[in-house]
């Protein structure tokens, strides 16, 4: 194990010793071939030099001394050569490592060149490092330094005599903004999250303070600050080189537990690549599934599920563009690239009033920013796909680029299943990320962002699939004070899929639908004093769905044309959040979002008779609206709130009401999205979905603060839940408002956690109970689904355990470790059978009251990075992953087959029957 | 003849005894180990009795026939056919077509020539003997639509496998019919390889074997330019069956159904047929046109189907695939084995347990003794075990 500064033997000898540097030690003695350990004696003893080393190392180094008498760097750097050591010195400080090297960049870290301040106060030129107070308690990540920085104009202070601290912390190596930096100011016991944009406020009493300063992977920082009056401090992070066994402040600790939002999950692309390495791409919507309160109907189904909500009920943006598939290959991988993943950010419960659309949950991932700092290049081969990404400075420290780019090679996915529906299949897709941002002055910032991915597949038949992702952001952000700034962004996305045959010339077709949309969007954050942070903006989305249109593809096709009319509506949204410290120990969040739908023509509005189930007879008027005519409005408030109570130091509960409206319905009589579902927008025949969700939680650390615990129940209820009548074709049906059912949905559970975030060796370990129920009921017999009564949704799976680990045993080598359990899905099974012609037929009945067999999955992936060569900047990575170890056949489903002598047979269908192997290269310069 | 023949000689993959199982088993086990779909059968508690109606009604003559039955558990055996109900077809001019019970428990109406009328509208009442009354609504006979074309074509499966497609076409010249069905009854005459010349009649060489189908074949033209079907897949030939291997003939039926059947049987396909796929359809309860009047919410499955129907036969000779592929044989397994007294009764009596019999025997006429038996599969050499000695009617026609 190579934690070994902890138990470095720190040798300091109280005698009296020459005062001098390392680089002006000349060594009279003759101590050739004689062992270093020798040498580290006696230079400690005369000079005020120290050493840090383990003896074991040194015990074998032998000193090469070519002439005596000769310098104390020339004999440590040719008696180290050829061996695995290497010191490091910042003149009175020698540190001996092996394998690795220590960069010295400390005095640079304090300061972020990019955004010069004229209220920055530099810090003394002088290396911090000598200023250090060594102990023995402390260790190299916790760097706390004794300077004193001022920061401030004097003089300029806000009300009540408080001072405002601000700034951007950022990351050193690419000089792209932190989000989600613990800016922390320790004897006040207050503190602050950096938001997107890496920045952060606070307003505190002038004076003399500690600013601590954490982020995970990333060196601690611990500054003396002597704030005379409002000022900036901006920051840069160096990434922790040295993975050594975490430090926890104890005043961070307290502030964890103090700010943790209820239902929200956040990773970055670390702890993502390090978790689900799955068929070699560190795949983020897999890492989601692992989180409690998120499943999935099976494994290779697209989507997730969230606390009882369908798929259709996750709001999934990517820098805050919708994604309407989030999925290549049918669900096997997610369209997020890892290459250009920064994090995500999945709120369950508690979603701030930004947020709207979506019942269920919002998936916020982020893509990073390019380098500001120079050029780099990483890649990464595994035998799905092959991925490339370049990024770096338009112009340094200002303008930045990404482009990246992902492309499938193979079927390898698919030959793996062995299901015979999909080894006479194939599938490719691409995908194409391209971010620039540019800091046009201190006040304005342009980031633009794009996304293109197309997906083709074949499924066992002549019909081709394709679809496709479009999105594109451009976000301006103005900072019109310290303590207000605002983003006005425009938003566009677009999802297509069609399905073509060709093989039959006469029937030959393609099928398309296609969803655009266009936002426009303004958002601001108002840091009003200590105790408010107001957030409010406004948005407006322009929807239009083609909903279907066929054509015949060449000249002998007998394929009628056929478009149905498009789908127009207009989305808006004002809202207002306050996040409120009442008290020290009692903060809350509140907010309101004001949405409404106004639904567009050119369309024909049915009416219906209001005593009989709807259908085609039963209607009993039309009216036609021209194009942009108003056809209807729908709208209403959501309210949220959050609120958080601290019991201590380490404990608090939290609890959380979410009250969302979701316009658009995804259409689908699938268990698992299909390639064929499409989304619909609400209408006058077609009411909004809602939901409520109450939740609370309780939060403690244990461990002196090294394990976060957590449990959160929830109760959520849905409305307007689409369901649809048997014998119902979806697709290319003009008429689908008559045959769509309404249903209710309640959901609730408990979600227990136990959180070690920090460390060599960190994870989690979760327990679920939950259930999902949906009911489908009606005053007319045909528009009951179960006669009426509660049944369990597709993805109600009542137990849920989830144990992730990881363990770093050296710097560059490091194992992973998930295994997952849970009930098995419900299904509906046949509650007889029966001869109708020839054909023995199945009778269904009850929906889901059986379930399929409970799913278990180990899966292990090693990783192994290769040795970083500080010249040349060079990485290389290899990993190997086996997905379900133990090879267990997992049921996808069960289902039933009338074979050929009359008989009806079930079939268990698994997609994984066998470990899967992966080997993954990747690589980055 | 040699007489002292020591034991029966038994061919091992005729007879798989424990010993000759293993390995089997292994090679099974592996393919489930590595495979991904394979036998399941989920342990079903509920059981649901519902009526299952299956009717019928054209305007050919004798093709009309209603059968009653009720769902069975799924780990049950079939139930017999619903008896003491009363079936009866009315037409919209209220004439009224009682149906009665036959030995094999379908409902066939007393005048077997019996048809209904291109235009009329019909509606099947029952009257079941538990007092159910079970109605549905009245369903046009639509005009039925000749079938153009029956034809084949010499294909390989993605599989590798060889054989024959059989497709068709159609078309309505009036472009009203839209929504068409079809069925199909197969004959082909077979020879088996060997002769009875003792024990059994020589005769039994040459039968014709019948066979209905079991797919539900359904199109719509609706969405086409115009209300033609062309190149209907219909079904195909493997060369793993012997039907082409003399004579083979089919007759297509083709239904011309209304937009409701249609959708029916689309359904019914949905949640039969296309399963095991990543993205099944949720089952649902697949009821047709009929309605228990007393107590709807009660379903019943099935379906009274009234369609216009036209009939097509193909014949297909051995010479016309002989160049396209090779038919195997279907008897390619029989052997003769010979039996002899020493193997004494109880062998013998397994053996023709098994399916074997004793064809020929061999009598000493010194010893005035049947010294030996031939056994060997009855099938070999007794076609009637596998299809109808006497000829249909219509096999000469062409």
């Amino acid at each position: 194990m190579n934690r070994f500064f902890l138990s470095l033997i720190i040798i300091i000898f109280a005698l009296c010793r020459v005062n001098a540097q390392m680089d002006q030690v000349i060594v009279g003695q003759n101590f050739n071939l004689r062992s270093l350990g020798e040498l580290i004696k006696y230079i400690e003893s005369g000079y005020d030099l120290r050493f840090f080393y383990l003896n074991k190392w040194t015990d074998s180094v032998i000193v090469v001394q070519n002439s005596v008498p000769s310098s104390l760097e020339k004999m440590l750097d040719e008696s180290l050569s050829g061996t695995d050591l290497t010191y490091f010195t910042d003149k009175k400080n020698i540190i001996i490592t092996l394998r690795y090297k220590i960069k010295s960049s400390i005095p640079e870290s304090l300061l972020n060149p990019g955004l010069p301040d004229e209220n920055v106060s530099h810090i003394t030129e002088e290396n911090p490092f000598l200023q250090r107070e060594l102990t023995e308690s402390v260790s190299e990540s916790k760097v706390i330094e004794s300077a004193v920085l001022i920061i401030g104009t004097p003089g300029k202070t806000g009300p009540y005599n408080n001072a405002t601290i601000s700034g951007v912390v950022t990351e050193k190596e690419s000089g792209q903004p932190i989000t989600g930096a613990i800016v922390f100011i320790s004897d006040l016991n207050l503190g602050t999250v950096t938001d997107q944009y890496g920045y952060y406020v606070m307003t505190i009493p002038p004076g003399m303070h500690e600013l601590n300063l954490r982020y995970m992977g990333r060196k601690d920082q611990s500054f003396k600050i002597n704030l005379t009056g409002n000022g900036t401090l901006n920051i840069s992070m160096e990434e922790r080189l040295l993975e050594l066994r975490g430090v926890v402040i104890k005043a961070d600790k307290d502030f964890n537990v103090r700010n943790l939002q209820p239902g929200l999950e956040k990773m970055d692309i670390q702890t993502i690549r390090q978790v689900s390495s799955t068929m070699g791409e560190g795949d983020l919507m897999k890492t989601a599934l692992l989180l409690p309160g998120v499943k999935t109907v099976g494994e290779g189904a697209s989507g997730f599920n969230v606390r009882g909500g369908g798929t259709d009920q996750n709001l999934i943006l990517m820098d805050g563009a919708p994604v309407f598939n989030p999925s290549h290959i049918f669900g096997f991988f997610s369209i997020f690239n890892p290459d250009v993943v920064k994090e995500f950010k999945l709120y369950k419960s508690g979603i701030p009033a930004q947020y709207g659309g979506r019942l269920s949950s919002v998936l916020d991932v982020s893509i990073r920013n390019g380098n500001l700092k120079r050029t780099s290049v990483n890649g990464g081969i595994s035998p799905v796909a092959a991925r490339l990404s370049i990024d770096g400075p338009l112009i340094k420290d200002k303008a930045s680029f990404l482009v990246s780019s992902r492309s499938s090679y193979s079927d390898w996915i698919l030959r793996r299943t062995k299901i015979p529906s999909l080894i006479n299949s194939s599938a490719s897709f691409m995908d194409l990320n391209g971010k620039a941002d540019f800091s046009i002055n201190e006040k304005n910032q342009l980031t633009a962002a794009a996304y293109y991915s197309t997906d083709h597949f074949r499924l066992n038949s002549d019909t081709l699939y394709s679809f496709r992702n479009l999105n594109a952001v451009i976000d301006l952000k103005h900072t019109f004070s310290k303590k207000l700034y605002g983003i006005a962004s425009g938003i566009y996305s677009n999802y297509a899929y069609s399905l073509s045959s060709t093989v039959r010339p006469f029937y030959a077709f393609d099928l398309s639908y296609v969803i655009s949309y266009l936002e426009g969007r303004t958002d601001f954050t108002w840091f009003l004093n200590s105790k408010h942070k107001l957030n409010f903006g406004a948005d407006i989305i322009k929807y239009r769905i083609n909903p279907g249109s066929l054509d015949p593809v060449g000249q002998t096709s007998l394929i009628l044309p056929k478009n149905l009319s498009d789908e127009m509506a207009l989305e808006t949204g004002i809202y207002l959040n306050d996040e409120f410290e009442i008290t020290d120990a009692l903060s809350v969040n509140y907010g309101l979002r004001y949405s409404g739908l106004f639904s567009l023509g050119p369309s024909e509005v049915y009416k219906y008779l209001p005593d009989a189930p709807r259908s085609l007879q039963t209607r009993i008027d039309s009216v036609y609206y021209p194009a942009n005519k108003m056809t209807g409005y729908q709208g209403g408030p959501e309210f949220r709130l959050t609120a958080r109570y601290s019991l201590g130091p380490a404990r608090s509960v939290k609890f959380g009401f979410t009250n969302m409206n979701q316009y658009l319905y995804m259409i689908s009589n699938t268990t698992a999205i299909s390639p064929t579902d499409f989304w619909k927008i609400a209408g006058p025949n077609l009411p909004a979905q809602k939901s409520h969700q109450v939740s609370a939680g309780f939060y403690e650390y244990l461990m002196s603060g090294k394990v976060l615990s957590s449990i959160e129940v929830y109760y959520k209820s849905t409305r307007n839940l689409p369901e649809y009548r048997g014998g119902t074709s979806l697709l290319m049906n003009p008429d689908l408002e008559v045959d769509m059912l309404s249903g209710r949905g309640k959901a609730y559970g408990m979600e227990l956690m136990l959180r070690k975030e920090y460390g060599a060796f960190n994870g989690w370990i979760s327990y679920t109970y939950s259930r999902s129920l949906i009911n489908v009921d009606s005053k007319f017999l045909a528009d009951r689904i179960n006669n009426g009564n509660w049944y369990p949704s597709n993805y109600d799976k009542p137990h849920d355990f989830t144990l992730v680990s990881n363990y770093r045993f050296s710097r560059l080598h490091s194992i992973s470790t998930t295994i997952t359990y849970s009930t098995g899905r419900p299904i509906t099974y046949p509650v007889a059978r029966y001869r109708f012609r020839n054909l023995e037929l199945l009778h269904y009945s009850y929906r889901n009251e059986y379930r399929i067999p409970d799913y278990f999955r180990w899966d292990i992936s090693l990783n192994f990075e290769g040795k970083l060569n500080t010249k040349k900047l060079m990485k290389n990575a290899l990993s190997i992953s086996v997905y379900n170890v133990t090879g267990r056949d997992n049921a996808y489903s069960v289902y039933f087959v009338s074979d050929e002598i009359k008989k009806v047979k079930g079939y268990k269908l698994s997609v994984f029957s066998q470990p899967v192997v992966t080997v993954t290269y990747d690589f980055g310069f | 003849m040699n007489s002292n023949i020591p034991d029966i000689k038994i061919i091992k993959q005729h007879f798989p005894g424990p010993l000759t199982f293993f390995p089997v088993l292994v090679v099974l086990g592996m393919l489930i180990m590595y495979g991904c779909t394979y036998p399941y059968e989920p342990k079903i508690r509920k059981y649901e009795n519902v009526l299952v109606v299956d009717g019928l009604l054209t305007n050919i003559q004798g093709n009309c026939y209603v059968t009653l039955s009720r769902t069975y558990p799924y780990n049950g055996k079939p139930s017999v056919p619903e008896e003491g109900a009363v079936v009866k077809i009315i037409d919209d001019l209220d004439n009224e077509t009682l149906l009665s019970r036959n030995e094999k428990g379908i409902y066939l109406p007393k005048d077997t020539s019996y048809s209904g009328d291109v235009g009329r509208k019909y509606k099947l009442m029952i009257r079941t003997s538990q007092g159910e009354t079970i109605e549905s609504g009245f369903e046009e006979l639509k005009e039925p639509v000749d079938i153009d074309n029956i034809y084949f074509e010499f294909m390989e499966r993605k599989n590798g496998t060889p054989g024959l497609q059989i497709y068709l076409n159609t078309h309505d010249p009036a472009k009203k019919s839209f929504y068409y069905s079809w069925d199909f009854d197969e004959t082909w005459e077979f020879w088996v390889p060997y002769n009875s010349q003792s024990v059994y009649l020589p005769e039994m060489k040459i039968c014709y074997k019948n066979v209905s189908s079991r797919k539900v074949l359904i199109e719509s033209t609706k969405d086409y330019i115009d209300d033609k079907v062309i190149g209907f897949p219909l079904y195909f030939i493997d060369n793993s069956t012997n039907r082409l291997y003399e004579k083979y003939s089919v007759l297509v039926r083709q239904y011309v159904l209304t937009e409701g059947t249609y959708q029916f049987y689309k359904d019914l396909k949905d949640i039969n047929e296309h399963t095991g796929t990543l993205f099944d359809r949720t089952p649902v309860i697949l009821t047709g046109n009929m309605i228990n009047t007393l107590n709807p919410e009660q379903p019943v499955l099935g379906n009274f189907q009234v369609s216009g129907a036209s009939e097509r036969r193909l014949f297909i000779y051995r010479d016309q695939i002989r160049d396209l592929m090779t038919v195997p044989s279907e008897f390619e397994y029989c052997e003769v084995d010979l039996l002899s007294k020493i193997n004494g009764r109880p062998k013998i009596d397994s053996l023709l347990r098994e399916g074997w019999a004793i064809m020929d025997t061999i009598y000493d006429t010194e010893y005035q003794d049947t010294l030996f038996g031939l056994a060997i599969r009855r099938a070999c050499f007794d076609c009637t075990l596998n299809g109808d000695i006497t000829k249909p009617d219509f096999w000469d026609e062409k």
